[in-house]
């Protein structure tokens, strides 16, 4: 068995088998896990990948291609923020100093937008797998095996970082115990002590990857606008003139360090506020943005619990604490 | 010794070695043939699609879309519909960023801009692949890496998005022979179809990679590209908008129904409210309490509110305070006090409306008519001057400021290479007149535009007397003067505004157009001006403030002012204001004659004359009296008739121009050096090594 569900509905891997893996692992779902697989893509993207990819090579495959993305998302981001403070030192005073608090704004957007992003994501997951029991995050490290560049090679492996649940066609089912599935279904009310609770679970996990898939691709957007919004209000205009992120200036540095989460709180209000004058959607759109993002995760959270809850239509036909066979 | 996996394969495989000893095992099994039933997989529906270069990808896929986020919210979806909503999430999220910063911003050329942005992102980032990752590819290779197909379920993917796994049936042999020839396979290549895969499979990969590697500085640059190049024709567009916009307020029935719509019974509630306070409810009839000061002062705030506050404010509270304070409200008081909030409700409305027509038009505001004038005379007047990219360089100097090393414009500097361009211009007539041409054309603009100022004036000036002549008869004299009458009342200065605005852009084309018509006389030596007068008319015209009118005039004040010099000067400059020959030249009359500015520059000479080269002027630096009125002209009106510098208004145009030139050089040039990598990368692509002749396996 790859791994096992314990009392604290955590999955349990087994021993020494983190390091080096000899088969697909399941791995805990935990900060150190995220860093450690963010950290492996981005350095892969950079390099392996991208050497492999410019040179052709049958090995470059699918999961390499969309972990490039993630370096032109960051190429993306730092292109952004030097178009709007790459130049402002060449301009005059006044204007450099104009120029750099619409650049400050501009780059704490950019930033912000990636933040909430990343973010927005576990306001759907987390819930879900309070009520569900079913991690859409799951991570699991796969080996791959590529073909040998020349009859000599050995080197023939590498290692992927996917979820269990990242497709809703193909998930990893053969990753999962019978204990998991039991868990899930008691969880969900489809029964306990089940012959088979695969059957029954296996259409909701599809149902919960599909619902809350679809969540989190419309809300992570909604969330990072919202991320934009904030930044774009008038307190970050007095924290930009002052500002310094260059760490050699001392007390400067340390003073900009401090004033920032006062100044993120002092624009969230004002973005929750909105402007004293003007019509209607004037005054009220932050709140508006801000209802929106939150009601699409709340929905989503929701339709993900309704999916993973609800017993198929066949499930009634076959009883679930008799005996029987499949063919 | 080196581990041969082949060989170590074939040792170890029992299923291998098995089969080697059983050959029957390969055998056809000849009955199950025959019992077979006619159960057998439908016939692939997959095809190739044709691409096109236009980013209409997203708005031809809606109805797929929309079905995929139905489906996936029902939890029906398949990966291939998770995907699609995730580019519906992008839109969604671009489009509500776009919206929210919409509403933040109050401008129309902003708004726009918020709109146009993240247009324009979504855009690049659907054009950046197909011109630079597409178009070379199949320029080079004849191979489309951003091929698509539709599978036999009708979803439309990438033909090689997964280099693993290829739906190469799709191809015909047909089509993967002239994929071939185009490849420079050689025809009689064996396995020539599978070299020919494996030629396009690595092109496919390669390219895929450098739209990865190139996609996330190219559509941030791209997108800055388009909304650059988008901001002059959208700031037009917007322009003409807001001037009809601000002419339409204007008309009859629009003026009534925009005041009925601003109209609000606020000031006219509140007073009967304060009214009301008097009454005795129980028996009805008014209290015997008198009106006191703090009533009176309410009363006063709530007939001048908003705007009016401090030019009426006093005023009704200086009458109301002699009318009624101390006495007590009676229905006399009463009607008189409803019918001050009838009058002014009605006034503040119509108020409102020239107010937005002002702010539309001539306001100190962005995007306002008149801003979006002076920027655009700016640029005109900077490129018939034959200002270059590198003068702009050489202008913006590194100075030693008193706190830092700053990057500046030098207005000496900028006066030097106005000179330098002054008089190259006026040596040639072709140039001559090109500069005269652009600032023609913007003091037509403005005197075409600024036509309805008149019926500005004729609505101010009804609506102030007519709210002046009700105050008076309400007995409410003092207001009644400050809102209808006189030279200080709301009415002339409203009047004022206005004209000082329009007059003050009118007359700083006036004086581009004198400057270059003095240049250009001083340059005749047949009309032989005195040196002396020719260096003095320069300097006034092209670097001379009001107050710098005196000082370069003749050097410092101690030396006693020569009066028939400064009166010879300004005769030089301006004649006696007829602009004939004796005083303008011919050119210049032509040009004013055909744009009909002729009596236009007159006005302008002649004020000229009279406030700034009158008999009076010397002996009273600071201010002169005007024979005919015999009133002294106050600096504003000097300052709005003399105009900016302009040595200082081509410095401040000129700064900006190198600002802009600075960001687009460095950005444009990343841009142009990310398309040139692009390109030029095709040609190292797709080498695949050729198959050896081909030997027989040992076992």
């Amino acid at each position: 068995m790859l791994a096992s569900v314990g009392k604290t509905n955590e999955i349990t891997f087994q021993h020494g088998a983190v390091k080096g893996y000899d088969r697909d692992t399941i791995l805990p779902d935990n900060v150190a896990t995220r860093s450690r697989v963010t950290l492996d893509r981005l350095g892969n993207a950079t390099t392996l990948y991208t050497a492999k990819g410019l040179k052709g090579s049958r090995n470059a495959n699918f999961y390499e291609f969309l972990t490039m993305g993630n370096v032109a998302y960051l190429a993306g981001s730092a292109t952004l923020i030097a178009l709007f403070n790459a130049v402002n030192k060449f301009f005059p005073h006044a204007d450099a100093q104009k120029a750099g608090i619409r650049g400050g704004k501009m780059a704490l957007g950019v930033v912000l937008y990636g933040v909430m992003k990343m973010i927005s994501k576990n306001f759907i997951s987390k819930p879900v797998q309070a009520l569900t029991g079913i991690n859409t995050d799951m991570p699991y490290a796969k080996i791959n095996y590529e073909l040998p560049d020349n009859i000599y090679d050995t080197d023939i492996t590498s290692i992927e970082h996917h979820k269990v649940f990242e497709s809703v066609e193909f998930p990893r089912f053969d990753l999962l115990s019978k204990d998991y599935y039991a868990k899930i279904a008691k969880k969900n009310g489809h029964g306990e002590n089940l012959n088979d609770p695969a059957h029954s679970v296996k259409p909701a996990i599809r149902e919960v990857i599909s619902r809350s898939g679809t969540a989190k691709n419309i809300s992570q957007y909604l969330w990072a606008a919202v991320g934009v919004g904030v930044a774009m209000q008038k307190p970050w205009d007095t924290f930009f003139m002052d500002a310094t992120f260059k760490f050699w200036k001392g007390k400067n540095f340390i003073n900009t360090i401090k004033a920032f989460p006062k100044t993120l709180a002092q624009s969230s209000a004002e973005f929750f506020k909105g402007a004293k004058t003007g019509n209607v959607m004037q005054r009220h759109a932050g709140k508006m943005l801000l209802g929106v993002a939150a009601l699409s995760s709340v929905l989503g959270i929701i339709n993900s619990v309704v999916g993973a809850r609800t017993k198929k239509c066949h499930s009634h036909i076959i009883k679930q604490d008799e005996r029987c066979v499949v063919s | 010794m080196q581990t041969n996996l082949l060989q170590n394969y074939i040792a170890k495989s029992t299923t291998y070695q098995e089969q080697q000893k059983r050959p029957e095992a390969r055998a056809v099994d000849h009955n199950a043939l025959y019992n077979r039933t006619f159960a057998k997989p439908l016939p692939p529906k997959g095809k190739l699609l044709r691409g096109t270069f236009l980013p209409t990808a997203f708005v031809k896929n809606m109805k797929y879309n929309a079905k995929a986020l139905v489906d996936g919210a029902k939890g029906k979806a398949n990966d291939h519909q998770l995907g699609k909503v995730n580019d519906v999430g992008l839109v969604a999220g671009m489009g509500a960023l776009a919206a929210y910063l919409f509403t933040m911003n109050r401008t129309p050329m902003k708004k726009g801009m918020e709109i146009l942005g993240p247009a324009a992102f979504l855009a690049s980032m659907a054009i950046w692949p197909k011109i630079a990752i597409r178009l070379p590819a199949l320029f080079v290779h004849g191979v489309d890496p951003m091929q698509k197909y539709q599978d036999s379920q009708g979803r439309v993917k990438p033909f090689f998005q997964d280099p693993q796994f290829i739906p190469w049936d799709l191809y015909s042999d047909k089509i993967m022979d002239k994929a071939g020839d185009r490849l420079g396979v050689p025809k009689d290549m064996p396995n020539r179809r599978a070299y020919t895969q494996e030629k396009m499979r690595k092109v496919a990969v390669q390219s895929n990679t450098l739209w990865m590697l190139t996609a996330g500085p190219a559509t941030p640059l791209l997108t800055a590209m388009i909304c650059n190049m988008a901001e002059k024709p959208l700031g037009k567009f917007f322009d003409k908008q807001t001037n009809k916009k601000a002419d339409e307020l204007l008309e009859t029935v629009n003026f009534n129904d925009t005041a009925k719509a601003l109209r609000s019974t606020k000031t006219v509630d509140k007073v009967n409210e304060i009214i009301g306070s008097y009454i005795d409810k129980t028996k009805g009839g008014y209290i015997e309490e008198a009106i006191d000061e703090r009533t009176v002062d309410r009363f006063s705030k709530l007939f001048s509110e908003g705007k009016l506050s401090t030019i009426l404010g006093g005023k009704f509270k200086e009458d109301l305070m002699k009318d009624m304070a101390g006495k007590p409200m009676d229905e006399a008081a009463a009607n008189k006090l409803r019918n001050i909030a009838d009058t002014m409700t009605d006034f503040d409305s119509k108020y409102g409306v020239l107010d937005q027509y002002y702010k539309l038009k001539l306001g100190k505001v962005e995007e306002s008519v008149i801003a979006n004038q002076c920027n655009r005379t700016s640029e005109a007047v900077l490129d018939s001057l034959g200002f270059t990219k590198d003068d702009y360089k050489d202008l913006f100097t590194l100075k030693t400021g008193v706190i830092r090393r700053e990057k500046i414009v030098d207005r000496e500097a900028v006066g030097k290479k106005l000179y330098d361009k002054f008089e190259t211009i006026v040596k040639d007539e072709e140039k001559y007149k090109k500069a005269m041409t652009a600032i023609t054309d913007s003091l037509k603009e403005v005197e075409t535009k600024y036509a309805g100022n008149t019926n500005y004036e004729k609505y101010v000036k009804d609506i102030c007397e007519q709210a002046g002549k009700s105050l008076r008869e309400q007995g409410l004299d003092n207001a009644a003067e400050e809102i209808g009458a006189g030279a200080n009342s709301l009415k002339s200065m409203m009047i004022d505004n206005a004209r000082n605005r329009v007059d003050s852009l009118k007359n700083h084309c006036c004086r581009l157009i004198q400057t270059l018509d003095f240049f250009k006389r001083a340059d005749d030596k047949t009309k032989n001006m005195p040196e002396d007068i020719v260096k003095m008319g320069k300097e006034i015209l092209a670097k001379g403030h009001i107050d710098g009118q005196m000082t370069k005039f003749e050097g410092t004040m101690k030396k006693p002012f020569d009066f028939m010099k400064y009166q010879q000067l300004m005769r030089s400059i301006y004649g006696v204001g007829d602009v004939d020959p004796k005083s303008a030249d011919v050119s210049t009359i032509k040009l004013l004659d055909g744009a009909s500015l002729k009596e236009t520059f007159k006005r302008y000479q002649k004020e000229m004359i009279l406030k700034f080269g009158g008999a009076e002027y010397g002996p009273h630096k600071q201010h002169i009296y005007l024979e005919q009125l015999k009133e002294k002209v106050p600096s504003l009106k000097k300052f709005l008739q003399n105009g900016i510098a302009v040595d200082e208004y081509i410095t401040t145009a000129v700064k900006n121009k190198r600002n802009s030139q600075i960001w687009l050089k460095t950005f444009g040039g990343l841009g142009i050096a990310l398309m040139a990598v692009a390109v030029v990368a095709q040609f190292f692509f797709g080498k695949v090594k050729k198959p050896a002749a081909s030997q027989e396996v040992k076992q």
